[in-house]
Parts: structure tokens; sequence; C-alpha cells
């Protein structure tokens, strides 16, 4: 989108006819994307508290201050007391340096963002299943498709754009299949809707991938020439098995054995598939599970590595995969190459200019453990750019009072309940006040460009973080522009070496570049896996058992609980609720529970209920409605005094530590 | 409104450049330009930065009304009204964007005989407007202005327009100020030969836009058919406004107050019907909780409504909402079903 | 040079009185002596009122223009900018435009018998006519006033019901739920005149010639609209405000659009028949 700039002021969009993925369409929120930008309530000074009150500072002091407690926190106790949460909305260059602060000036793996809170089970899982972590397809190879298979995405309400293609691919003649608990606007028009209880999504994968074996549907000549045959006669086995017969499956999953019958075997004979999925796969204990699963269903079909087929994650923030790919992450360098492998160590230490042997060397922890490092002392001191975990980590009750342990510096746009809680708070540029890249979800990197100066005394994060490094005496994350960052980060990241400034400003790729481009003559990739050639070489198969979530409705607790976004909210509405538009649309938490089980409670639609789980309590006006089954209730999440996330569990996938935010116990009554 | 008998010139291309210039001296010129892979209508400085080569998306409404705009500020107890006159030309506007604009102006005019409220903001703008209509040789695909009656030819509300005709402009004049404009570059009157190729030319791109309806007198066929038509439609609705905002005949806003401190801001900003949010009614419900209520009332509005308010209908038939919408619905069909019956 | 319809004047409040624990009365009047002294407006219109920093929302004046100098306006906390309102007392400054919409026709009812009915907050914006029908006594025929609130912490303009029923309004009120010691009548306000038996009621009846002006929830004015109709009620003499649905108060801003009408230039005030028309307007199926 172009922005309309006059006074200084931003004050209004103009999308981009000629984008060939939006096509000059914008969702409500990318056509008020302006209106936060200059609310009154923006960071335009840089904070220190005092005396339990905050103190307007100057820069030097504010900066001095950080770069002095925490190099004094890595002398008392090493480099692996200091915490970093990166953010998924500050650029590809902010990022790399955000994590070069931690690894090359610090010396901490201790670096992650909210990715661990989204998408990490997408990155393990689809790392060990195909070699790479990312959307193997891009957007508009969906209008080809002949059949879509999405799960565990309210397409339309959460990624329109996407949402949009899909429901036009269904008009050109693809077979929709929406597979989710609740009746969400795409599944008015899938041939097939399946509702299964959250968090049993790997019992209805299994039995997909069962009904498609019986049915001899699947690709023979494909999962022989390109998947890791034992991996295959494994998984084979075990999905076999009568606990995932359609039948039996649906005691857990509660859906019709004749319907899921019926979705498998339209999926598997409409090729190509696409499966479209996002937090309802991800988002749970068996998160990696889920997402091998899927990555299972569609190598059995053949149906990767071809276009308009693949296993399309949507990602959520407007650069979570560009944070990702800059290694923002405990495990991984920028470019996914991993923090245990002594050669890459020392690849990124000469470049960095300090020394290998001090380098961490072991995987650090992610941020809900960070968190929790930081409440029981280990981790001392806390430096998180624009993310707010006081209103986006699971079970907050502990969340505050492990916040308030570390000394801890926010950076941010706006004074959000985890800027509150910090000791020095940094003002930060928002998207339309700096230069940079952004990569979507689509792997494609482009450009974003600066309409007005920062606001106030606001600064770049890339400056900030710089400031703060040169500060603590290490001056490579000190760069004369963003340009010169991307410079380094085609040296380094191999998926990005062709991926230069100068190509992505130019007219021959005005919209930008799909990663993987490795010179500077590659043209980018549409599709990954090309032909069946998987990034690792042949595609494995993983076995994956159901495991039932850890905490499911019993007599005390009985609704299971399932949180999520509406159309008119990003996360924790920093923004859109300061947004008089979108504020106005959603102003406050609901939820959203069936008919039925409304009327036996006594519930009104718009009367006041208290929602309580075994970590916590909020009280929220009741949405009655047949959206959702009987049993099951949703609350949207982006309300900071009725926080979702008081009541969720915060216990981890083991692989990919996503905490399991989509299922969880809760009781409720009128208030 | 007097009528005016206007004139029809021709004008070589190579002296552009100098209409370019005796536009200059009626106010800022506002014309298609190049930015990036997109035309948009930007201010321009001289003759070779306008690109009539395409239609734009961009809706040249933002001009006389825009997407957000301060009313007043509130400062040492004084309320002071922050209106801003422009004299402006707008050159290269479309046809159905011209009609648009005469939608707009009489809208905000005084148009109501007992209480007109005439809007200072939009109409201290309209009232400066010089308007240069380019009457297209070619549609885009989801133009359908000649079933609204509205183009491909603008045939009134503006100063000036232009035809290509390859070699030659033709120029019409349609008001006072185009003909005073026009005068200073001493054109000869077209020749009949060059009118019949504006015929041309118009029936050309009418065959092109290949539209097979026609909406004259739908306000009095509409509401027997309207409410099957919005149901069906309005089940893909992604609710994103974009219809609303990017119409260039849609006028409504919302207003609120920013408190900067030292001074209180009262701003407005576009608004859309088809958002529940807009539906509000103190008390805490909705007038149009369902999306199909709300489609219908856009329907409606542009279709019956405003021939009741102020004479006509106000779809133009320029395609911008079909373009922008993410979930593909198009108004040409919703006005085509309309019309069938639903 | 037009006028700029978007400019409040200055006014400041000189007296704000809880009426409930959810509506303030405010008594206003404008800065400017010269305004003060002409600004006048007919009972059933309504001002855009500012709370500078928070926002502008249409309220009906609920005072009568015979009170000189000044105007009253009593307003329910139920958001962001009438909790501001909530929150001023006497001094603080407002702004005001308007006054904006047609009015209750009692410029056409000389003689005739007017009955208002009214639910909760709805009394404020018809007290403007009751008030004003009762300085011109001697015009009018039988006045007579059905309210009804929630519980009796809800009602409006408690202290001034004996007042009006010396000045020879028939006085009728109602709760929907008793609460405490109230020892008046309960039921809904519909249930004061429509057929249905309710056993803790004192019936009213309405002189059948009466002009009937309706005003409160939007649920309320459907069903009351309902039983006068059942009644045998001509629906060009019920009226009713829709006044909730507007937002600029000047025709421009789209938010009061219904049918082809906008409330606050057609209206706020329409006949039960207009509204039966605009309501077809409204229906889907």
């Amino acid at each position: 989108m172009y922005l309309i700039v006059e006074g200084g002021e931003v004050i209004g969009v103009v999308p981009c006819e000629s984008h060939p993925v939006s096509e000059g369409k914008l969702c409500i929120k990318g056509w008020k994307a302006h209106e936060f930008i200059h609310s009154p309530d923006r960071l335009t000074k840089p904070l220190i508290k005092r005396g339990g009150r905050f103190v307007e500072a100057s820069w030097d002091e504010a900066l001095d201050l950080v770069a002095e407690r925490f190099t004094d926190i890595v002398d008392r106790h090493g480099p692996r007391a200091l915490g970093f949460f990166s953010s998924a909305r500050c650029t590809n260059e902010e990022n790399y340096v955000m994590q070069k602060l931690a690894r090359a000036a610090f010396k901490s793996n201790n670096i992650d963002h909210c990715a661990r809170l989204c998408h990490a089970s997408t990155v393990a899982g689809l790392m060990a299943a195909f070699g790479s972590g990312a959307m193997t397809n891009s957007i508009n190879e969906l209008l080809d498709a002949k059949s879509i298979l999405v799960t565990g995405s309210n397409t339309t309400e959460q990624h329109p754009i996407i949402g949009g293609k899909i429901l036009h691919a269904r008009k050109r003649g693809a077979k929709l299949i929406v597979i989710d608990p609740r009746e969400i606007q795409l599944a008015k028009h899938a041939d097939v809707h399946l509702r299964p209880l959250p968090g049993t999504d790997v019992a209805w994968l299994n039995s997909f991938i069962h009904v498609i074996l019986e049915e001899g549907l699947e690709d023979e000549k494909f999962i022989q020439d390109h998947l890791e045959s034992e991996s295959f006669q494994e998984m084979k086995k075990i999905v076999m098995s009568p606990r995932y017969s359609p039948e039996n499956t649906e005691k857990v999953t509660s859906i019709p054995a004749h319907d899921l019958r019926r979705a498998a075997i339209l999926f598997a004979s409409n090729r190509p598939g696409s499966v479209v999925y996002s937090m309802g796969i991800t988002q749970h204990v068996q998160g990696t599970d889920n997402v091998k699963s899927v990555a299972n269903l569609q190598m059995i079909i053949g149906n990767v590595g071809f276009y308009a087929t693949g296993v399309n994650p949507l990602r959520g923030q407007n650069n979570v995969q560009g944070a990702c790919d800059m290694g923002a992450l405990p495990s991984w360098f920028p470019g996914y190459q991993p923090v245990t492998d002594s050669s890459i160590q020392r690849k990124m230490a000469k470049a960095w200019g300090v020394r290998a042997e001090e380098m961490d060397s072991m995987v650090g922890l992610t941020i809900v453990e960070m968190v929790k490092a930081a409440g029981s002392g280990d981790i001392k001191g806390l430096y998180i750019i624009g993310e707010n975990p006081m209103v986006s980590d699971p079970n907050l009750n502990s969340t505050e009072e492990s916040l308030k342990e570390p000394f801890l510096v926010v950076q941010d746009i706006f004074m959000t309940p985890t800027a509150e809680l910090a000791d020095v708070v940094l003002p930060a540029a928002s998207f339309a006040e700096k230069e940079g890249t952004y990569t979507s979800t689509q792997r494609t990197v482009s450009r974003v460009r600066r309409a007005i100066e920062p606001l106030g005394d606001s600064k770049p994060d890339d400056w900030i973080i710089g400031q703060i490094a040169e500060r603590a005496w290490y001056e490579g994350c000190s760069y004369s522009s963003p340009a010169e960052i991307l410079d380094e980060i085609n040296r380094l990241v191999p998926i990005y070496a062709g991926i230069t400034w100068k190509r992505i400003d130019s007219a021959e790729f005005p919209f930008g570049i799909s990663w993987p481009c490795p010179t500077e003559e590659h043209p980018g990739t549409d599709y990954l896996h090309g032909g069946g050639n998987f990034s690792r070489g042949k595609g494995k198969c993983h076995v994956c058992e159901y495991v039932k979530p850890p905490e499911e409705p019993d007599t005390e607790y009985p609704f299971r609980l399932t949180t999520g976004r509406i159309a008119f909210h990003y996360h924790t509405g920093t923004m859109t609720r300061r947004s008089p538009t979108l504020d106005r649309e959603v102003r406050s938490a609901y939820i959203e529970i069936n008919p039925a089980d409304a009327s036996e409670l006594g519930i009104r639609h718009n009367g006041v209920v208290k929602v309580r789980s075994r970590r916590g309590e909020i009280t929220v006006r009741a949405e009655v409605s047949e959206t959702v089954p009987r049993g099951v209730v949703f609350i949207p999440w982006h309300f900071k005094e009725a926080a979702a996330n008081k009541l969720t569990n915060d216990t981890l996938d083991p692989d990919s530590k996503i905490p399991g935010f989509k299922v969880c116990a809760v009781k409720i009554e009128r208030a | 409104m007097t009528h005016f008998q206007g004139h029809t010139y021709a004008m070589k291309k190579e002296m552009f450049p100098d209409f370019v210039e005796a536009l200059k001296k009626e106010g800022m010129v506002v014309a298609p330009k190049s930015v990036g892979s997109d035309l948009l209508y930007m201010p321009i400085d001289n003759a070779s930065e306008v690109d009539f080569s395409r239609i734009p998306l961009d809706d040249p409404k933002m001009y006389v009304f825009p997407m957000t705009e301060k009313i007043f500020t509130l400062k040492d107890e004084k309320v002071v009204p922050l209106l801003k006159s422009m004299k402006l030309v707008l050159l290269g506007m479309r046809p159905c964007d011209v009609a648009a604009f005469q939608c707009l102006n009489r809208f905000f005019g005084d148009y109501v005989e007992e209480n007109g409220i005439r809007d200072p903001y939009v109409m201290d703008k309209m009232d400066d407007l010089t308007i240069v209509a380019f009457n297209c040789p070619h549609p885009k695909e989801h133009c359908f202005c000649s079933a609204m009656g509205t183009g491909p030819v603008a045939t009134s509300g503006f100063d000036l327009s232009l035809t290509d005709l390859g070699d030659n402009y033709l120029v019409e004049t349609r008001s006072e100020r185009g003909e005073k404009i026009i005068q200073k570059l001493f054109l000869p009157t077209a020749s009949s030969e060059e009118m019949v190729e504006r015929e041309e030319i118009r029936k050309r791109c009418e065959t092109e836009m290949n539209v097979d309806f026609n909406a004259e007198g739908i306000e009095k066929k509409i509401e027997k058919t309207v409410n099957a038509v919005a149901e069906k439609y309005a089940e893909k609705c992604i609710v994103c406004g974009g219809c609303n905002f990017y119409c260039p005949t849609c006028s409504c806003y919302n207003m609120s107050d920013v408190d900067r401190g030292t001074a209180v801001e009262r701003i407005r900003f576009w608004d859309s019907c088809m958002l529940r949010g807009f539906t509000w009614l103190a008390g805490g419900t909705f007038e149009r909780d369902a999306i199909g209520a709300r489609m219908k009332q856009r329907l409606m509005h542009k279709l019956s409504y405003t021939v009741v308010h102020y004479g006509t209908l106000s779809c133009t038939g320029c395609g911008r909402c079909s373009q922008v919408c993410p979930s593909y619905i198009f108004m040409e069909d919703m006005v085509r079903d309309i019309l069938r019956g639903g | 040079m037009s006028t700029n319809p978007y400019i409040p004047h200055l006014a400041t409040i000189k007296e704000a009185k809880e009426l409930t624990d959810d509506t303030k009365n405010l008594r206003i009047a404008f800065d400017d002596r010269k305004i003060r002294k002409s600004w006048t407006f007919k009972p059933g219109q309504f001002v855009e009122v500012s709370a500078f920093g928070f926002g502008e929302v249409p309220i009906s004046i609920a005072s009568s223009p015979t009170l000189q100098g000044c105007f009253e306006l009593a307003i329910r906390n139920s958001g962001r900018v009438t909790s501001a309102f909530h929150s001023m007392e006497a001094g603080d400054k407002i702004g005001v435009r308007g006054p904006y919409g047609n009015w209750w026709p009692y410029d056409r009812l000389l003689g005739k018998d007017v009955t208002v009915i009214a639910g909760g907050i709805g009394l404020a914006a018809c007290s403007n006519v009751l008030r004003y029908l009762i300085d011109k006594r001697s015009d009018y025929g039988e006045l007579q006033l059905l309210y009804g609130a929630v519980i009796p912490d809800r009602l409006v303009f408690t202290d001034e019901y004996e007042k009006w029923r010396e000045a020879g309004v028939d006085v009728n009120i109602t709760v929907d739920q008793r609460v405490r010691d109230w020892k008046g009548n309960v039921g809904l306000v519909t249930q004061l005149f429509n057929e249905q038996p309710a056993p803790e009621l004192e019936k009213v009846e309405i002189p059948s010639n009466a002009a009937v002006f309706v005003c409160g929830p939007a649920v309320m004015i459907h069903f009351c609209c309902l039983d006068l109709v059942k009644l045998g009620f001509n629906t060009e003499k019920i009226y009713v405000s829709l006044e909730g649905h507007m937002k600029c108060g000047v025709g421009k801003c789209g938010h009061c659009n219904i049918g082809p009408k906008y409330v606050c230039r057609d209206g706020p005030i329409f006949s039960h028949a207009q509204v039966e028309e605009i309501e077809g307007y409204k229906k889907t199926t």
C-alpha cells in the first residue's frame, strides 16, 4: 500500500493496484493501518523508572544505563543471565541486528520472538519433514488448486486477502474442505465442514491418511521416489492400526466417520491439492506432531513440490517469517544454521569480529522459558522489543510476577502492560517511520519505506540496538543504513544471498524476491522442494500418536476453551484498539457460547459472565452463538483488561516449546 | 445551474504542454502519474508527468474529501475551524468519476431546500475546482459505466474534456471557465470527421466493455429483487469496507476527538456502511447486525435512495468496488441480478 | 460566506444534578451573550454536544423552549463520550451545535388530547414537549403521561411528577420490577394501557382521539406501537423519536440513514405510519 502524507502526518492509505498478491485489495486493518500512527499515546521520549514512577530521560542517559546494567549482569552472572525478545513486527535488518547483539555483543543464545507462540511447531515440524520450515508454495497458486483443505485457520477473518482467494478458487471449481471446531465463514462455503474437538488433530489427520491408504489414493510413485521409505513404512504401520479408523477416531474427535471418509477421499482425489493451516494446528502441546502429520498427509498424496500444492502455514505478524529467517531464535543462526554447529559458529564469529570460543554454543531458552527463568532469578536482565508478554503469554498470572524480577528494558511504540513493568522504556519508530525489508508468509522479501520522520524522539529499532551495543563496547551492531545490514545478511545467509537492496528496489522486482535466492542472478523461488526434491533430500514421514491434551474438561471445569482472533483487532490490540474505526467494531472481550449451553446456565446474550480456569479468572460478556459446538467456548485474546491468557495453559510442546493455547478447561457462571 | 453551450476544438498533441501550463494558472494540477508500477492521482508540475495510458484504481475523491481531515482545534478555549480552500485542477478524470463528483457536489452542497446544510470542507474545494475529463478509449475489467449512463464519454459536469484521437486531442468545453482556459490557446474548431471519430471511439469502448444490461429505472425495480441478491453476495463479504472507501460517490464518515494535551483536535475520517459498528444505536444494539442487511443498505443507497435524496443513482459503474473486493464480489453482477430478478 | 455547520458554540454547565445512578441532568448556558438571548428550539429537537477530547453526541433537549437563557439535557452514561459528561460539574466547558431535527407536532394539536408514553431515559426526549404543553396548558385538551423504568431507581424527574399532576397532567408511573418498598404499579409501561391483564397495575384509559408521543428504547417503542394499533389508534397520530441513530446531526455522515430517510433531517420525530414505511425497506426476507 501507499501512505498518503499531508502536513507531515499520515492521513490515509492507497491500495497498490499492481501488487501481484494484493491486487489493490486490503482488509479493514489495511484500510485503517494509518489510524494509530499519530495517536497521542505514542511513546516519544525515553523513560527511566525512578521511585516507582517513569521519568523522562535523554537517550544518552537511558542507553548508558541499559548497557551498563547488561554488562554488569554478564560480568557477575554470565551471558545466560540475559534474555532477548526480538520482534516479529520489526524489519529483517532489525531482527538481524538484535540477534547479533545477543550473540556477538553479549555472547548469549537466549534470543527468541513471538513465533515461539504461534508457528514454532511449524518451523520444527517442517524442518524435520522437509528440511525447510516455511510455507512451501505461494499465495496466488491457491487460485489454481483443485482442492483446498483449510484447518485451524479462520482465513476470511485472519488473512482476509488469502481467504478471499480461497473463496474465489472455490468459485473456479476447487473443492473446499474446512476442518475447524467453529462454524467460521469459510465453512459456510465448504464442500465438507468437519468439526473436531479442539486438541484432537493428530487423530483425524492420521485417520485421513488411514482412509487414503485404504482407498489406494496415495501417490505410490512419489512415495517411492521422494520419501525415505523406512520412515514411510513405520508411519503407515501406525496409521493403519484400527485405532485410527474413522469409526474409532470419531470417539475421540467427534467427527462422524462417514464425513471424515468423504472429506479424505474428496481431498486426495482432487489434485493438485493444497493444505492451508494456522494456529489451530500449531498452538498445541502436540503442535509439532500436528504439523508433521499434515506433512505426512501431503507427502503421501504427492502434494508437495508442485504448482498449486503444498503445506501452507499462514504466518501472522508482518515479519514473523523474516524474524525466523534472521535467526531471532535460540537454536538457529540467521538462515536456519544451527548454533550447535561449530563450523557455522566459526563463520559467524569471523564475520562478526568476535572469538568463536567466546560464543554460546548451547541452544538458548525460548520465550516462555525465559519468562520463567526471569521469575526464578536465572535471568537477571531482559530486553524486550515490540512484544507484549503481559497479554500474549499463556498463564498470565505468573507472568506479571516473573517480569517484575529482572532489570527489564522494553522498546515499543506504545506504553503496553509489559512496558509498564519496565525499568527503562525506549520509544521506537513505527512501520511508517523506518526503512528496511519485511518477509511475507510466502517467503517474499520486499521493502518498507519511510513516509514520515519518527515521531517525537523515537528512533528506528536498529539504531537503538546499535547504540546499546556500542555502549557495551561492541561496534558490530552499528551501521550507516539498513542497506548495509542487508548486505551483511546477503553474505551470511545463503537463502537470502541474491536478495540485495538494489535488486528489490529495482523496476525488475518492484515487489520483492522470494527466497531461496542463492545468487544475484536468481529470480527467486515460488514453490519449494520442486519436483519432490526436498530441501533435506528425501521427505521424512514421522510417526505421530494421538495424545490427549494435558487438560481436558471434567466435572469441575466442564467446558473446552479455545482462544483465537477476530478480524478487527490485532494481537494485543496496542495498535488496533487505538484506531477509532477498528475499536468501534469490537470494543471489548466476549465469550462465544453455544445457545444450548447458555440456556442451561441461564446465560443471556450480552449478559456478563465469569470464566474461570485452574489458573485464573476473567469477566466478559456472553456472545450466544451457534458458531461454537456444544461444550466448546471461544474467547478472542486481544483485550488486556479481560485477557484470555489468564485462563490458558502454559504446558509446552516438548519439541518446539510452543504453548498449548488452544485447549484448556474452564467453568462459566453468570456474574 | 444555467445551461452552457459548449464548443468542440481540436488540439494537436504537441500543444499539450501549453495546455497544462494554462491549467496550472487555475490552481494545483492533479493528474494520473506513474508511481512505482501504479498510476496514482498526484500533483504534477509539467505535462511529461501525466500518464493517460490506463485507468487508475486510485480515487480522486480524496482531493475534495480526504481520508482523514481535521475539522477544528480547541485551544485556549477557542474553537478554530481548519478550513482549507485550495484551487485545484483535476486533469484526466474518467467520465465515471466526473459523474461521481456531480453526486458529491449535490450531496455536500445545499441540496435540500428546507434545511439544506452546506459542508464547507468539501464545497470550498468543489467551488474552486476545474475538472478536465478524459474520455476512455478502453474499459477496464470491471467497468460498466455504459449500463449506468455515465460513460464512456462524459457529457456534463466538467469544464473541459479530452478525447485521444491519435495525433490530436478533441477538446470539449462545458463551462465558462473551460472556455476561458481554451481561448488562450487559439485552437481550431473540431472538424466533423473528428467528431465522428470520437463517436467511433465511444462505440468501440462500449463494445469492449461488453455490458449486457442497462440500469435505467433500476430504482423502480430494485425493491422486489434486492433481498435475495444482497443475501447471496453478502455471504462472501469479509467486511473490509473497501467497496465504500474507494467508491467515488461514497461520503459517509465518522468523527472523533484527539486530545493532544495542549489542544483538542476534532477529526473526521472515512467510514463504511458495511461495517457493523457503523450501524450502532445508542442503547447498544445494531441497526443492521447481519451482513445481508448491510449489503442491502449499500445496494439500496446506491441504486434507489439517492434518487430520492438528490435525483440520481450514485453508482457510476467505475468498477472500483469490484476491483478492491478480496472476496471477488462484483457490483456489475449484483446490478445485473437485481435487474434480472435475483 | 456560508456558515460552517461543524463548529460548536462554547457553553458552560451551570448545574449538574444526578437523576439516577446512570443519568445526569445538566443545565447549560451559552458563553456568548447574544446567542444566549436569541437561541431557541422546538420541543423534540436535539443538539450535538461535545465533551472536548472525547467526542460529540446527539442528545434531545429535555427542557421546554419556554425556559429562557439556558436549556437542559438529561444524559445517560452509556459510552465513552456520555461517561465524560458524567464526570463534569458546574463550570465545565462543553460545545453545542444545533438545534437540529424536526419536532413533536405540538403546533398541529391545539385543543387536542395528548398522551406521552416513555420508557427509561426516553422520558428525557419527550419531557421537552410535556413541559411545553404544561406551560401552554390552556391550549390543549387532556394531557397524560405513562412512564415506566426497569426499577424505581431508574425513574427520572421523580421530583416533578407531583408538579405535573398539579398542572393537570394525568401521571401514571410503573416499574418492571419491584424493589424494596415500592408501592406503585408493577408491570411494563405497555401493560398500563394494553389488553393484557396485569394484577399490580392500575389500568389507564388513553383518550381515543389522543395524539400519542412514544419515546424509549427501540424494543419498547416497537411493542408500544403494536399495542396502540391493536387498540385502534391511527398510525398517523402515533409519533416516535428515533434519536438513537444519529451522529453528525446535519445529514452528512450517513450513520442515521435508514430506508431513504435521514433521522437527523427527516426526523427524529416520525409518525408510526412513516416508521412502518421505513421498516419495509429494512426487511431482508
